[in-house]
C-alpha cells in the first residue's frame, strides 16, 4: 500500500473516489525524495486557493535527459523533418523568445483556473540572478517592465499591467497573471490561505519527476468529450467518461521512459469500464498492426484498477520508443497512401 | 520636429495619403465600434497629427484598437480612408519605437510576419507560442482547451507544412525589410 494511500487513510477520507487518489504515488522513496518533497511541500504552501490545475516541472532536468530528447529528436525526424525544431535548437529558441533560461529553474509549480483564462501562474525556483534574469526577459520581450510595490513585495510589471514577476526570496520567484501573483505574496503573508482539497493533497503526495500533472476535470470538458467520442459509441465501444480528476506523471532515465496517468472515477465500476475499453483497444491494436516493434509497445501498456481509480502505465527502453517512431511512420504510410 | 515634417511623414506612407484631406466631420468617430476604447478617437487622434502631436499620437492606443471593419472608409465624405490612416500610425509608432506599452497588438503583428517568413503561411501553433512566450506564457495554460478543440478540428496543425514558394515570400518580406532601412 502506497504512502499517500495511508495518508489519506489516516486522515478518514471515505471509501471511494477520494481514496483511490493516493494510488499514482510509487514505493521505494528515498531520503533524497523525502527531502524533495519537504522543499515542494514549502513551495506548494504558497498556492492560492480557487486552482483545480497544478503541474510540477523540472526545467533543468527535461532540458538534459537524454530519453525525451532522443525521441523528441526520433519523433521529428520522422515525421516533420525541416519543419519542426530538434530538441537542442528548440531550448534554445524557448530561451531566445522568453528570455527565460530552462536551465535555471530546477523546479517549476505552474497552477491556475481551467475555467478561467487569467488565473494562472507559477512558481519558480533556481540558481538564477533577479537583475540579469530581467534583463534578459526585457530584452526578449523588447520592453522595460515597470517596478512596482505590492504589499513590500518588489514587482516587475508589464505595460499593460497584466503579467508580473516577483522573486519572493533568493533563487524563488512568483510570476503570471497580476491578480494569481497577488494572491501568492498575500498567502506568503499569512492574510489568505493556502490552498486544500483534493486537487492539492492528491498533488502534494505524487513522486517528484520530470513532469507531474494533477487537475479536475470540469463538467463542460466531460460534456464536450462525450460529443467528440460520438462516433465510437456507434461502434458499440462505450468510453468510461464521467472522469473526476486526472494525473499524469512523466519520469525517466537517459535510457528509460515511464509515463503513468491515474484516472479517477466516482466508482469503482467505471473504472473497471475503463480497463476493459483499454484492454480491448489494446487487443484490437495489436491484431491489426502486426509490426513487432509497435505491438510490443502496446503490449507493455497496462492499466491496473485501484478502487475507483484506473493508472495506466507505459514504460519503455528508448531504444525501443525510437524504432517503434520509425515503423509507425511506415504503417502510417501504407495505411494513408 | 514641426506639424508639416510629421504630416509630411504620414501622407509618404501608403495609407496615409489622405491626412490632408480631413475635414474633422466626427463620421469616423461615430461610425467607429472602437472609439470607446480608444484613447483618442479617429477624428480626434487626425487632428492631432495635423497639430504635430508626434509624440502624443504614437504613443496612445487608438490606431492598435482599429478593427480594420472600414465603416469609417466608406462612411467618410472626402473619401480619405481613416482606417488606413490607422496603419500607417501604426507603422510609425514601432518605426519610432513609441507603440503603446497598452496593447500587444505590435507584438502580435511582429510574431505573426515572422513566421510567414519562416513558413511562408502563418504557423498558427508556432505564431501563439511565439507571441505569448514574449508577452505573458501563462495565457498559453488558460487558452489550453481552445488548442485542443482546434486541434481536434484540424484547425492547429502541429507541424507548419511546406507551403509552396515559400522562399519567394521570405524573398519579398526581405525585400521590404531593405527598402525601409534603405529610407
Amino acid at each position: 500500500m502506497s504512502a499517500a494511500f495511508l495518508y489519506l487513510q489516516e486522515k478518514g477520507q471515505p471509501e471511494g473516489e477520494n481514496r483511490a487518489q493516493g494510488a499514482l504515488i510509487m514505493p521505494n522513496q528515498g531520503k533524497n525524495d523525502i527531502v524533495a518533497k519537504e522543499q515542494m511541500s514549502d513551495k506548494l504552501s504558497l498556492i492560492p486557493q480557487g486552482i483545480n490545475f497544478v503541474s510540477a516541472f523540472r526545467p533543468n532536468k527535461l532540458v538534459e535527459n537524454q530519453a525525451l530528447t532522443k525521441i523528441y529528436n526520433a519523433f521529428v525526424q520522422e515525421f516533420y523533418p525541416s519543419e519542426l525544431p530538434l530538441a537542442e535548437e528548440g531550448v534554445a529558441k524557448l530561451k531566445e523568445e522568453s528570455g527565460f533560461d530552462p536551465e535555471a529553474f530546477s523546479e517549476l509549480l505552474v497552477f491556475g483556473d481551467l475555467s478561467s483564462r487569467e488565473y494562472w501562474g507559477g512558481i519558480g525556483e533556481g540558481n538564477f540572478v533577479e537583475e540579469r534574469l530581467i534583463t534578459e526577459v526585457e530584452k526578449a520581450r523588447d520592453e522595460k517592465f515597470d517596478l512596482k510595490d505590492y504589499k513590500g513585495y518588489r514587482i516587475y510589471a508589464d505595460g499593460r499591467d497584466e503579467f508580473w514577476i516577483c522573486f519572493l526570496s533568493k533563487g524563488r520567484l512568483a510570476l503570471g497573471f497580476k491578480e494569481m501573483v497577488e494572491d501568492v505574496i498575500e498567502v506568503e503573508k499569512g492574510e489568505k490561505e493556502h490552498a486544500f482539497g483534493d486537487t492539492y493533497e492528491t498533488f502534494a503526495l505524487l513522486e517528484e519527476e520530470l513532469v507531474k500533472v494533477f487537475f479536475e476535470v470540469p463538467e463542460g470538458a466531460r460534456n464536450w468529450l462525450r460529443g467528440k467520442t460520438q462516433k465510437l459509441t456507434e461502434f458499440s465501444i462505450e468510453l468510461p467518461l464521467d472522469i473526476l480528476r486526472m494525473g499524469i506523471v512523466l519520469s525517466g532515465r537517459d535510457d528509460l521512459l515511464r509515463l503513468q496517468v491515474q484516472v479517477y472515477y466516482p466508482n469503482g465500476e467505471k473504472a473497471q469500464d475503463l480497463v476493459e475499453v483499454v484492454e480491448g483497444l489494446k487487443r484490437i491494436a495489436i491484431a491489426m498492426i502486426r509490426i513487432s516493434e509497435i505491438n510490443e509497445l502496446l503490449r507493455r501498456m497496462d492499466a491496473n484498477i485501484s478502487d475507483s481509480s484506473v493508472m495506466l502505465l507505459l514504460e519503455v527502453p528508448t531504444a525501443d520508443f525510437t524504432k517503434s517512431i520509425k515503423k509507425g511512420k511506415e504503417f502510417l504510410t501504407k495505411v494513408f497512401k | 520636429m514641426s506639424a508639416a515634417d510629421f504630416i509630411r511623414e504620414i501622407s509618404l506612407l501608403p495609407g496615409g495619403e489622405g491626412i490632408t484631406g480631413c475635414i474633422q466631420c466626427g463620421t469616423c468617430s461615430a461610425s467607429c465600434p472602437n472609439a470607446n476604447l480608444m484613447e483618442y478617437s479617429p477624428r480626434k487622434i487626425i487632428a492631432m497629427a495635423r497639430a504635430g502631436m508626434k509624440e502624443d499620437v504614437l504613443r496612445s492606443n487608438s490606431m492598435w484598437y482599429c478593427l480594420t471593419c472600414n465603416l469609417c472608409s466608406v462612411r467618410c465624405p472626402r473619401d480619405i480612408k481613416p482606417a488606413e490612416i490607422m496603419h500607417t500610425l501604426e507603422c510609425l509608432s514601432v518605426r519610432h519605437s513609441l507603440d503603446s506599452r497598452q496593447t500587444r497588438t505590435s507584438a502580435m503583428y511582429k510574431a505573426f510576419v515572422d513566421s510567414v517568413k519562416s513558413h511562408g503561411r502563418v504557423y498558427e501553433l508556432g505564431f501563439m507560442l511565439k507571441f505569448y512566450l514574449k508577452t505573458n506564457p501563462f495565457a498559453l495554460f488558460g487558452l489550453m482547451g481552445v488548442g485542443i478543440d482546434l486541434f481536434l478540428c484540424g484547425r492547429l496543425a502541429l507541424a507548419p507544412g511546406k507551403a509552396k514558394g515559400r522562399g519567394k515570400v521570405k524573398a519579398v518580406l526581405e525585400r521590404a525589410q531593405a527598402l525601409k532601412e534603405a529610407r
